[in-house]
């Protein structure tokens, strides 16, 4: 993220805290379903200043914030998102990369230490650390698994609370992830403890690279 | 009170027409729309024009303080806004006239029974 843009993420966090809870709550609405949208992240947060200082001032004059959003939310978002650039295709495809990265890196993460902890315990390959086939796949199955139901929730961000969200198929795909990760333990290869943290490193750098010249 | 769809196609122009006299921020264009007639146009309907019309280069946008609040988006008519705001009454004007005289000429206004 530039860091023009974090400044103004920033801004507009501080600025938000000052909205009574009515206007949070649908401040809140509105940017979870522009962040689902293929716009990029600045443009986004130009929109959430705005937004948010249109609310500030609503209250400051004591109306509620649906009387400057209108009846309907999701129609407000949908005509602002018309006016809005779309991300070109490698843009798009450049941050989801960015965020593949920062999920592989915590997948990373916890497999080293788990590894670790298994090795220290006298399990495992110690001083290596090996990969199993479970580890692999059940750890590609969360990464899509998440990106699936982040864009699930940024979609039905104005849909009421009784509609049900697909909570037990979740529960069902984690569970089965889960156990894919413990049961499946071919070996896919086995990494000495410097090349792995090499390899955490390497995905930091390439994330942080990214992620400086997106948004 | 003027329906939405009848609203659209001429509420940019409108709204360019409300700025012709001097920088306004959202909620004042609103408070003008109404002031002239329109009824309650919420500040979420004139956003998004807004945005388009900034886009287009028709207005420019700037923050500036208020004794009241947050800092408030100053909307301006640029010299293109201006041509857009001419153009507008031009197709206006044609407009009013072929209805007027389309009404004038089936009879006048029907009365409700």
């Amino acid at each position: 993220m530039r860091n023009k843009t974090k400044r103004l993420m920033e801004e507009n966090n501080r600025a938000e805290k000052a909205l009574n809870p009515e206007a949070q709550r649908l401040l809140t609405d509105l940017v979870v379903y522009l962040r689902g949208a293929c716009v990029g992240l600045w443009e986004q947060e130009q929109v959430r200043r705005d937004i948010t200082r249109m609310l500030l001032d609503a209250q400051a004059r004591g109306e509620s914030a649906q009387s400057v959003i209108g009846e309907d939310p999701k129609a407000f978002c949908d005509s602002v998102l018309e006016e809005l650039p779309s991300l070109s295709r490698p843009k798009r495809a450049a941050a989801l990369v960015r965020d593949s990265l920062l999920a592989a890196l915590i997948l990373v993460g916890l497999w080293i230490l788990f590894s670790v902890v298994e090795g220290l315990l006298g399990a495992g390959s110690w001083p290596g650390l090996t990969l199993r086939w479970g580890q692999l796949l059940s750890g590609a199955g969360i990464l899509l698994t998440a990106f699936w139901l982040v864009q699930w929730i940024c979609r039905n961000s104005f849909e009421t609370p009784e509609k049900k969200g697909p909570w037990l198929l979740l529960f069902v795909v984690f569970f089965a992830l889960l156990c894919l990760g413990v049961f499946l333990r071919r070996p896919l290869a086995v990494l000495p403890l410097p090349a792995a943290l090499g390899l955490l490193a390497a995905l930091f750098v390439a994330y942080k690279l990214l992620d400086s010249r997106l948004d | 009170m003027i329906p939405s769809q009848m609203l659209k196609g001429t509420l940019e122009g409108c709204v360019l027409a409300v700025l012709r006299g001097e920088e306004r921020y959202g909620y004042e264009i609103s408070q003008r729309l109404e002031k002239y007639g329109f009824g309650r146009v919420p500040e979420g309907t004139i956003y998004p024009l807004l945005l388009r019309l900034e886009k287009r280069g028709a207005i420019t946008a700037s923050y500036r303080a208020s004794s009241e609040g947050p800092q408030r988006k100053y909307y301006a008519l640029t010299p293109q806004g201006r041509a857009e705001l001419a153009e507008f009454m031009v197709h206006y004007r044609e407009l009013t006239r072929a209805v007027d005289r389309l009404i004038s000429e089936t009879g006048g206004e029907p009365h409700a029974e």
